[in-house]
This record gives structure tokens, C-alpha cells and sequence, in this order.
């Protein structure tokens, strides 16, 4: 909220800067956004008589007095301006918000020494033309002083539940708590004097609803004159960010930026039967408001209603067809208390938010209805020269008075850690207009209207803080029961993993967990595969963030193509994040799955040196998952994919599975994915369940002894069929050699003309060894012998 | 006799001498003292002699073979010396060439302050505690004293997945999750990502946060101030003014806001700042006895404290990052900053 530093001075001493209320404010709870001087060096203009305008070629000729200098300024474009006028001038040296200075200058052969600015031109309103003073400026007073640029603006930041603090009154009693004088007298003060006839023979109002509006308050103000606002008003309100519209409406804003209790103005002769109805809109009504929209109400919306037809959107917008306008000459004004759920409702609903129902939504003061009602009012008939009408209207079903809350003060000590006495807690409830007795060992606290935040004694205890100041508490280090703090093992797990996979040169990625559903068809996923099954949020902000990830694949792939398109080749990336399934957990929310997904750039390293090449390929990615597995302390198998994944080449692509049990999948993208994409090398991804992993991560890593007797190694070469995998033969030497293996080693690989044609040769290192004792040559031999001949049998050439 | 084995030792002199390699050295060897060598045939000779020149005989030959041996070590140790300073000096490496390596990775900068955050935390004894991102409207608003109605869910603009779950707005939830499934005393934090629908250079909509509570019998603000001061000094290191201020959170009171001394400039002024020598990090307050409540907690008896941080806020400060944007563009120049 904009507020007004000379504004807010007209109602308590401020014997501090506004950068020091700023700090003074802040640490109260009301924080200031921004401190906005308004005058951006406006000092030279001034206001300047208007004594002659004669019409030259192209404009005219201004010629202007301020006391006894005169000044001459040529004008072009259109000029309603007589002599006798008080306007704004920018004489000679002044300088201009543009930045430049004002010269004198010759037009037609005629010097000029002084500028006719506009507001527009002097940044401090919308309007173009010559910036016409009321009569009674004075000539050569300071433009700067006309138009309270002199003033200060504040921008506060009002927490939700502080809508007391939404009004300069509301400003000033914060400031008033901290200066620890109390709020008493700080209201407007003035005599309103009802001079028109009664109002009950001018309007009947009625309230349908009270529940959704409590307190409901009624005046006429008859004969005004509608016109423009003097210019103070229409200042005051500027700078605090309304617009000015007439002198009737300004005043309804002015008393709820004063008060903070919105109001609302009607053109009494438009109201239909001069009947007002405080009703529920019926279902599929219409209104059209004063910004010109038609608006489509349900009955969980509230209406001011005439006779026939809704004239207003309770507390939220005016409708236009009571609107006040310049031939208005009676105004049934309007000061209510509108239940705050049903204004946030309506105004959520309507997709509108209005000054007057952000302040209803966060509650007006209901006690204070009838008080802003004779605010304005009387305002209203000083600036249109109307009458007030007798009496006025104040429907409710119950009174609005200060509520008690009991409070036990040692709990305010307890609570903070400080040391307070009764009687400083007292003193600071009453710099906040709380007054307080002793209720036996109790204090009752009563709490004024405004303040509908107060209701128990935890508020309390709050004020007192507050207003004591955080920064007075001692701190203190919590005791009480001591606590190992710690990880759980799924967390222990997530970061063994990064420090692994970052150890060996992969790069941790984080990517948004909502992805764009066109990624399914991008990835060539068939229709009615689980992987399309994603949960999708209802509101997105934009379509290609509007459904949850089902797996790692798309964040990984737009992140790879991110630097890919930067010219980055070498790419590994790695991402510990959840997945979401439809499937509903017993809570009914959607089932979280913890999954790490690693993606390589496939490629070639040279060695710069011996100019070697070694390829980078999904043996590669293979490789980081078997640091990993090692890292673990983890054995896993890769096998046939046993399902279909289908964005992954059939014939590159394996099942990661740890005691038969798949954990996750690995394998090259098809390349028809990454050609569609641009990305001409092969893309290599794996995706791992950690929910399915963390179960086999040992508990406790246990020491093994280490050999005490010799190994016996005997080497065996294989002629495999292309059709046929290494690991195929490894199975076959395990199975024989049983506990007396301790390892096989592939140590040789060839594919090339001394091996027949779709073969490769083989040659594994087979380390024998007992824990027990020294293995003898012919059990080996004999072993060993075994192994060649299983291997024959099941179809491998020996050589 | 005595000519010839002069001569045996000048030849053998000689053929040392041109050895400038083991091998070689090893034949010279071989030559004289090997199972067919010169020396080895004299000694065979020896039989036929008799005692006394086969006694003379002897001593002259074994002293003969004793010298041999002992020039042929020290040739031998001036053959290695002059190959290991031939391998030294030959082949020079230039330093200033690129290392072979295995360039290593990096943990992403969230999840490196992150990690610092939950030591600091665990280390006061607080034990990390997960709740889902995907939660029901009831633990990430009403639990926490939030009504549908409430105008502080206008601070939370939030994704619906249907009309009681919703991507978390923060990850106070958890508090609820966690007061739910024990009893105090309880010292927990939860960290993960959490969402809202607002997407523009300062906000994100996925982003991260640190929450910790606190319940116990005699818990005081004062305990919270000591709490938060400590992990304001250890994150951002050095003793740094912690200033506590006013604010509001439904879900507890009082409320406070934390700010700590500016980074950059130490509490001049600054345009990280804004001039103001503060910088917002993070938001706690005492629970709320709505909040007790609702998991059912005698807030008669207990007291508690919860904050909540915004990691990449810390993030920021800590590395200098003015740009939020890049925390989930993963450009690799980015992260191998870290």
C-alpha cells in the first residue's frame, strides 16, 4: 500500500525521516517495499498570472506575470486559457525531467523565456494540455508545493492478516504503539451537519443476508454539484496510486485510503424505487460494472440491488448503471461490512481484485461502518456544496464492540525467553489501544474492533513481541532431550551416488519435474503405454509444462540438448529426482518414485598426444554403472531387456538386475529420436530405481579375510558367434569352476580376418583359488578341462 | 704360465672395458667365468699339476677370479648409472601440456548448498524427515491453518492436480507428516523441491526448500533466534549479524522474518542489498496452536519452532548467482563451476 508521509503526518508527530520510519516500521512487522520522493527536481516551475494570449502563426502567445517579472511563452496546439488564469510555467534554467534545460527561444521572430509544460511532460500525471491552477494559488508559488511533490510516498508491504493496517489511521496507530502513546484521538475530527430531509423518505435500504453482510450503513448526500476535485485531492490521491475521477467517487476513495473502509457511491435517482436490497445475486444474473465488463454472478455472490436489477457487486466492483456522472444530484452512499470469505470468494471467482475488496477480504473494521459513512459524507457535501440528509441507515444484528481475550502474562516469558514484568506487558498492550485489568492472576484484555487478528492469547503474546522488539529477546541454544541428527538411508544412498557419479566425470543435472506431453510422441511411446500414463496438473502455466515426468529420459534429453546446441560435446549428465504414477498410494495421491537417470553424448576421445582414439560409447555408460554398482558395494547383471522400451534401439540396449531383480534399464536412444532432434551422435541413457536399489545396498559392509593361499590362472579362448554374448560363456566357466572360480577376466577381444566370419575371439583369464588351502595343478587341470569341454557343448569353439 | 695369465688379464681389461651394456657384460662374463670360460678351462687345468704348483697355481687363479668378479660389479654399476641417466635425460615432458584424465563431475550448486544446509542442521540434532511433492490440499493448507478462504493463499500460487492435491508450495507439510507419525520431543528437517505457479527472472516455478521444527516442553523464541543465528554463521561462515524481525505465517506464532548482514557488501549498502546492508533468508515463527491441533499435540504442554528457507536464495548469496534462470538451464559452462 502507498502511503503518504505527509499524510500521515497530519494525524501523529513524526519527529524522524521516512527512511528512518522505514527501519522503525520493519522491525514491527510492516515492511517498506520502497521509498518513492516524488519530486524528480521540479524546483524552478512555478505558478505564473496569465495577463495576455493573443493568437500568433502556428500557437500562441502566452504572456504571463509572476508578481512583478514577466514572462512570454509561445504554445502550440490548442489553448483555452484568459487572462487572469494561474498556470504552471518553467522559466528560463529550469530544468525538465527530459533532462534538458529550458532556453530562451525565438519563434516568428519573437524571444520567449518560459515553457508551458504538461503534466505529462513533467511526469506527474496523464493530462497534456497547459497545467491550469485553482484560482487561489498564489503567483510564484512552487509548483513543487501546488502539487505535494514535496511529499514522500512509502511503499508498505501489509501481511494478510494485518487488514487494520491497510489506511493511513491504520499506519499511524502502528507508529503511535511504537512512539508507545496509543492510538486515542488519532481519528479525523470534524462536525457533520445534516441538513437535507430525512432519509427515509428519499430510500429504503434492506438487508437480505446478514451472514454475508453483517453491518450495513446507508446516507444521503442531495443536490451536489459533480465536478472536478480540488487539486490536493486529486494529488493525495495520485500519489497514492488512484486515479482521480470526481469530486464524488475521489471522496469515497480518499475516506478508505484515510480509514481504510471502502465505499461506494450511487446516483440515488437511478435506483430503481429508491429501493436498495443488500441480496444473493441469482444464478446466472448479469451485471455490467463500472470498467465496463459484464459480469455473469452465481448466488454464492453478493449484490446491492434496486427494485429490479443487481447495481453493485458487493464489496468487490460498482455496476454502471447507478454510476455516479456529471449530472448526478443525489448520492445514496454506501459503508458496509461484507463478510471477508464471501468478498475472497466472489472477487476469486470473478477473477477481479479491487482496492475495496482487497480490504474487505482482509476484514474492515466492523466498528467503524457508520464513522467512514460521516467521514464521507461530510467531505462530500463540503466539496459539492450538498446537503446530508437526516439519519441514515444502519442495519445489523448485532453490535460491533471490543472483545476480551484473557492472557496469563508469565506465558508471554515463557514463550519469548524474556524477562518481562506485569506491568511493562500492560504498558505495551496500551500503546497498542489494548486496554487491560487483572482478573484475579489473569490479565483480560480488550481488543478494539479493528483489530479482528486478536481472538487468543498466543495473539497477544505476538503483540508484546513485536512491539518489545525480536531484537531485544536473548538468544539461546535449545536443551532438553539431546538428539542424533542424521539421514535416512534413502537420502545416504541419493549422495553416495553423487559423489560417485561426480567422481568419475558425470555433471548433476536438476530439471523441472513437469515436462510437455508432446514429449511421448517425440520419443515414439505408442499410445496406451505406461509410460503416457502421467499424472497432469490442472492448471499449468504453459502446455509443455503440463504434465509430471514419468522418467528421467525428457529432462535429461533437453537438458543434453541445451549444450548441444551451445556447441558442447562431451556430455554426461546424471539426475536424482522423483517420477509420478497414476497410481494412487493409500493416502489417494499419486505414487512418488525415487529414480536416478544418467545420459551420455556417444563420440570419440583422441588422446592429444599419441593421437589414439578411444570411442565413447555405451560400453561407456555400461562402465559408469559398474563404478557405480562397485561403489555400492552392489552386483548386478545386465541382461536382455525382457520388455519393450520403446524409444531405446532394439539390439543396444540390456536390463540392469541385481539377484534377479530388475532395477533399471540401459541403452543406446534410436537414432531415429536423435536425428529428429538434430543430434547426430548416439545418445546413450540408463535409468535406475533407487526404491528398488536401496534394498540391496548392504547394510553393513563386512570384512573379508584376505587369500592366504596362492591362485592358479589358466587362460581359455573362445570363439563366440555374434549371435551370442560374453556373458553367455562367463556363466558357463562359473558354473563349472562353482566356489573354486574367484574370478573371470576378459582379457582379450578380437573381431578381424584371423577370426572366421561372424565370430569374434575371446580369451578369458580364469583365476582358481580355494580359501581353505593350496589348489593342486591337476585339480585345476582337471577343472579347468571341464570348462573347455562345457564350453564346446554348448556351442563355444576352444582354441 | 705367468705371461699367459697377464695376458688372460689384459684382454680381460680390454673386453670390460668395451662392454657399455649389460648383455654385453654378461657374455664378457661368460668369457671368463662361465661354465666354458677362460678361467673355468685354467681351472680344470689344475689337475694336472702337481701339489705344490697346484697350491700356487690355485691362489694365483682364485685371486685371478676374485678381481674379475669384482671388476665386472663395478662395471656393471657404471653400466646402470649411465642407462638410468640416459633415461633420464632423454625424452622430456612439457608440463605445460594438458593432464590425461578422466575429467571429474559435479554436484549441482542447489544440491551443494543444499547438503551444507542439512549438516549444519544435523549437527544440532535435527534428523531429516521426506514427504511427497505431489500432497493433499489438507497437510500443505489446512493443517497448517490455512482455510480455503484464507487470503495468504494468495502467497501461494499453486499447481492442482485435482481438487485435494496440489504440486506442495512449500515444504511445511511435512511438519504435519512428521507431528502426525510421532511424539516429542522432535527435531526435524525436510528438504526438496516445491512449486508455484509463477514463472519470471526472479521466480521459478519449481524451485527449493529447507524446512526444520522444533517441539519440545521448554522451547522459547529465544531458542529459535539461537537456532537460526548459528546456521546464519556457518552458511555463509564468519560471524555475521542476524537481525529478527516481525512477519507472518499462518501456521505459526509469532512469526518472524530472518535477515542476515549482506553478503557483499557486509552491511554498507549495496545493490544485492538494495542499499539496505540486510537480505531476507528465511521465514520461522513458534507453532501455531491450530497447528498443534491438528495433529493433535497438547499445545498446553508443548512448544515448537519451524523455519523454512528458500535454497536457492542461499544458493545465490553464497556463489554470487544473479541469475536464477540458471539453476535449471544445466548449462555445463554453469556447472562446472562447482
Amino acid at each position: 500500500m502507498r502511503v503518504s508521509f505527509k499524510w500521515l503526518k497530519e494525524f501523529i508527530d513524526i519527529n524522524f525521516s521516512p527512511e528512518a520510519l522505514a527501519d522503525r516500521l520493519l522491525m514491527i512487522g510492516l515492511e517498506v517495499e520502497e521509498i518513492v520522493g516524488l519530486n524528480p527536481g521540479l524546483d524552478g516551475l512555478v505558478c505564473a498570472r496569465v495577463s495576455d494570449v493573443q493568437r500568433v502563426e502556428d500557437g500562441f502567445l502566452v504572456e504571463l506575470s509572476v508578481k512583478d517579472k514577466s514572462y512570454r511563452a509561445f504554445y502550440k496546439g490548442n489553448l483555452t486559457l484568459k487572462s487572469g488564469n494561474k498556470v504552471v510555467i518553467a522559466p528560463v534554467g529550469t530544468s525538465l525531467p527530459s533532462g534538458t534545460v529550458v532556453r530562451s527561444y525565438t519563434v516568428s521572430g519573437m524571444e520567449f523565456n518560459a515553457l508551458l509544460p504538461s503534466e505529462s511532460e513533467l511526469k506527474v500525471g496523464d493530462n497534456e494540455g497547459v497545467i491550469l491552477l485553482p484560482e487561489d494559488a498564489q503567483e510564484g508559488e512552487s509548483f513543487v508545493k501546488l502539487y505535494e511533490l514535496d511529499d514522500v510516498i512509502l511503499d508498505v508491504s501489509v501481511t494478510p492478516n494485518r487488514g487494520d493496517c491497510l489506511s493511513i489511521i491504520g499506519i499511524a496507530r502502528e507508529i503511535a504503539a511504537i512512539k508507545g502513546i496509543g492510538p486515542k484521538g488519532l481519528l479525523p475530527k470534524f462536525d457533520l451537519e445534516e441538513s437535507g430531509r430525512d432519509i427515509r423518505e428519499l430510500v429504503d435500504v434492506e438487508v437480505l443476508d446478514y451472514e454475508l453482510c453483517p453491518r450495513y450503513v446507508g446516507r444521503v448526500i442531495e443536490n451536489v454539484k459533480v465536478g472536478e476535485s480540488p487539486l490536493w485531492l486529486r494529488r493525495r490521491l495520485i500519489h497514492c496510486g488512484l486515479r482521480p475521477v470526481n469530486n464524488v467517487v475521489d471522496v469515497t476513495n480518499y475516506v478508505m485510503l484515510e480509514l481504510g473502509q471502502p465505499l461506494h457511491a450511487f446516483d440515488l435517482n437511478l435506483i430503481r424505487r429508491r429501493k436498495v436490497l443488500v441480496r444473493r445475486a441469482h444464478d446466472g444474473e448479469r451485471i455490467r460494472c463500472i470498467d465496463g465488463v459484464e459480469r455473469k454472478l452465481s448466488s454464492s455472490n453478493l449484490v446491492i440491488a434496486d427494485a429490479e436489477r443487481a447495481i453493485g457487486i458487493a464489496g468487490v466492483i460498482g455496476g454502471e448503471n447507478t454510476e455516479i456522472w456529471s449530472g448526478t444530484k443525489d448520492v445514496f452512499l454506501e459503508s458496509a461490512f461484507f463478510n471477508p470469505s464471501s468478498i475472497r470468494l466472489t472477487a476469486r471467482s470473478l477473477g477481479v481484485t479491487t482496492e475495496a475488496s482487497y480490504r474487505f477480504e482482509r476484514r474492515v473494521d466492523p466498528g467503524n461502518t457508520l464513522f467512514a459513512a460521516n467521514r464521507a459524507a461530510y467531505l462530500i457535501s463540503k466539496l459539492t456544496s450538498g446537503k446530508v440528509s437526516k439519519g441514515y441507515f444502519d442495519l445489523a444484528r448485532e453490535s460491533f464492540k471490543p472483545w476480551f481475550v484473557m492472557m496469563r502474562p508469565e506465558r508471554v516469558n515463557r514463550l519469548l525467553g524474556t524477562q518481562l514484568k506485569d506491568e511493562e506487558i500492560i504498558t505495551i498492550l496500551s500503546s497498542l489501544g489494548f486496554n487491560s485489568r487483572y482478573r484475579e492472576d489473569l490479565l483480560e484484555v480488550e481488543v478494539p474492533t479493528y483489530r479482528g487478528d486478536i481472538r487468543r492469547e498466543i495473539d497477544l503474546v505476538e503483540e508484546v513481541a513485536r512491539i518489545y522488539g525480536y531484537v531485544k529477546i536473548p538468544p539461546r541454544m535449545p536443551w532438553g532431550e539431546t538428539q542424533v541428527g542424521g539421514l535416512e538411508p534413502s537420502q545416504k544412498l541419493e549422495w553416495r551416488i553423487r559423489d560417485i557419479l561426480a567422481g568419475i566425470g558425470l555433471n548433476e543435472v536438476i530439471t523441472y519435474s513437469f515436462i510437455d506431453p508432446e514429449i511421448f510422441d517425440k520419443l515414439l511411446i505408442p499410445e496406451e503405454h505406461p509410460l503416457r500414463k502421467a499424472v497432469i496438473i490442472r492448471n499449468p502455466l504453459k502446455e509443455n509444462q503440463s504434465v509430471m515426468r514419468t522418467f528421467m529420459l525428457p529432462g535429461l534429453l533437453y537438458a543434453l540438448l541445451n549444450n548441444y546446441r551451445k556447441g558442447i560435446r562431451n556430455i554426461s549428465f546424471f539426475e536424482i529426482g522423483k517420477v509420478f504414477k497414476t497410481e494412487l498410494t493409500f493416502e489417494g495421491l499419486p505414487t512418488e518414485v525415487n529414480k536416478l537417470g544418467i545420459m551420455m553424448l556417444g563420440g570419440v576421445d583422441k588422446d592429444l598426444i599419441t593421437g589414439y582414439e578411444i570411442p565413447r560409447d555405451l560400453l561407456n555408460l555400461k562402465g559408469v554403472l559398474e563404478n557405480l554398482f562397485e561403489g555400492l558395494k552392489i552386483d548386478a547383471d545386465f541382461r536382455d531387456l525382457g520388455e519393450d522400451i520403446p524409444f531405446l534401439s532394439r539390439n543396444k540396449s540390456a536390463s540392469i538386475l541385481i539377484s534377479g531383480e530388475r532395477v533399471g534399464w540401459i541403452g543406446e536412444v534410436n537414432p531415429k529420436i536423435g536425428i529428429a532432434f538434430e543430434v547426430s551422435e548416439p545418445i546413450y541413457v540408463a535409468e535406475i530405481n533407487l526404491d528398488k536399489l536401496i534394498v540391496f545396498i548392504p547394510k553393513e559392509l563386512r570384512y573379508r579375510e584376505l587369500p592366504k593361499f596362492p591362485a592358479t590362472r589358466r587362460d581359455v579362448s573362445v570363439l563366440v558367434p555374434l549371435s551370442r554374448k560374453a556373458g553367455e560363456v562367463e556363466s558357463v566357466i562359473k558354473s563349472v569352476g562353482g566356489e573354486m572360480v574367484e574370478e573371470i577376466r576378459l582379457f582379450d577381444f578380437y573381431q578381424g580376418p584371423q577370426v572366421p566370419q561372424g565370430y569374434r575371439s575371446l580369451t578369458f583369464s580364469v583365476i582358481y583359488r580355494l580359501r581353505e588351502r593350496t589348489l593342486r595343478d591337476e585339480e585345476v587341470d582337471m577343472v579347468h578341462f571341464e570348462v573347455r569341454r562345457k564350453l564346446e557343448e554348448a556351442g563355444f569353439r576352444v582354441r | 704360465m705367468g705371461m699367459n695369465i697377464e695376458s688372460i688379464r689384459r684382454e680381460f681389461l680390454k673386453d670390460v672395458g668395451e662392454a657399455t651394456s649389460l648383455p654385453v657384460l654378461y657374455e664378457v662374463k661368460a668369457k671368463y667365468l662361465g661354465r666354458k670360460g677362460i678361467l673355468t678351462n685354467l681351472f680344470k687345468e689344475l689337475k694336472n699339476l702337481s701339489v705344490e704348483e697346484r697350491r700356487e697355481r690355485g691362489r694365483v687363479l682364485n685371486d685371478l677370479k676374485e678381481w674379475m668378479e669384482e671388476r665386472i660389479r663395478k662395471r656393471e654399476g657404471e653400466i646402470l648409472e649411465a642407462e638410468a641417466l640416459k633415461k633420464e635425460l632423454e625424452g622430456k615432458v612439457d608440463l605445460t601440456l594438458p593432464g590425461r584424465r578422466v575429467r571429474i563431475g559435479n554436484i549441482h550448486p542447489l544440491n551443494r548448498v543444499l547438503r551444507e544446509i542439512i549438516e549444519i542442521f544435523s549437527s544440532m540434532g535435527f534428523s531429516l524427515e521426506e514427504g511427497p511433492e505431489i500432497e493433499l490440499d489438507y497437510y500443505n493448507f489446512e493443517a497448517l491453518n490455512i482455510p480455503k478462504d484464507h487470503p495468504a493463499r494468495d502467497m501461494h500460487d499453486t499447481f492442482y492436480i485435482t481438487d485435494n492435491a496440489l504440486l506442495r508450495t512449500h515444504t511445511s507439510p511435512v511438519q504435519i507428516r512428521a507431528m502426525r507419525k510421532r511424539k516429542p520431543p522432535l527435531r526435524v528437517i525436510s528438504a526438496g523441491k516445491v512449486y508455484r505457479r509463477d514463472s519470471d527472472p526472479t521466480h521459478s516455478p519449481m524451485f527449493h526448500q529447507v524446512e526444520g521444527l522444533l517441539v519440545d516442553e521448554d522451547v522459547k523464541l529465544a531458542d529459535l533466534k539461537g537456532v537460526l543465528s548459528e546456521f546464519a554463521n556457518r552458511i555463509f561462515g564468519g560471524k555475521r549479524r542476524v537481525r529478527f524481525r516481525p512477519s507472518y505465517f499462518p501456521f505459526t506464532e509469532p512469526s518472524l522474518e530472518v535477515d542476515v548482514e549482506c553478503v557483499r557488501c557486509g552491511g554498507k549498502g549495496c545493490q544485492v542489498c538494495k542499499g539496505t546492508g540486510w537480505l531476507e533468508i528465511l521465514g520461522a515463527g513458534m507453532v501455531h496452536p491450530e497447528v498443534f491441533k491438528a495433529v493433535g499435540y497438547d499445545s498446553g504442554k508443548y512448544v515448537g519452532f519451524a523455519f523454512g528457507l528458500g535454497v536457492e536464495r542461499i544458493a545465490m548469496l553464497k556463489y554470487g548467482i544473479d541469475d536464477l534462470r540458471l539453476f535449471f538451464d544445466n548449462d555445463l559452462r554453469f556447472l562446472r563451476q562447482f
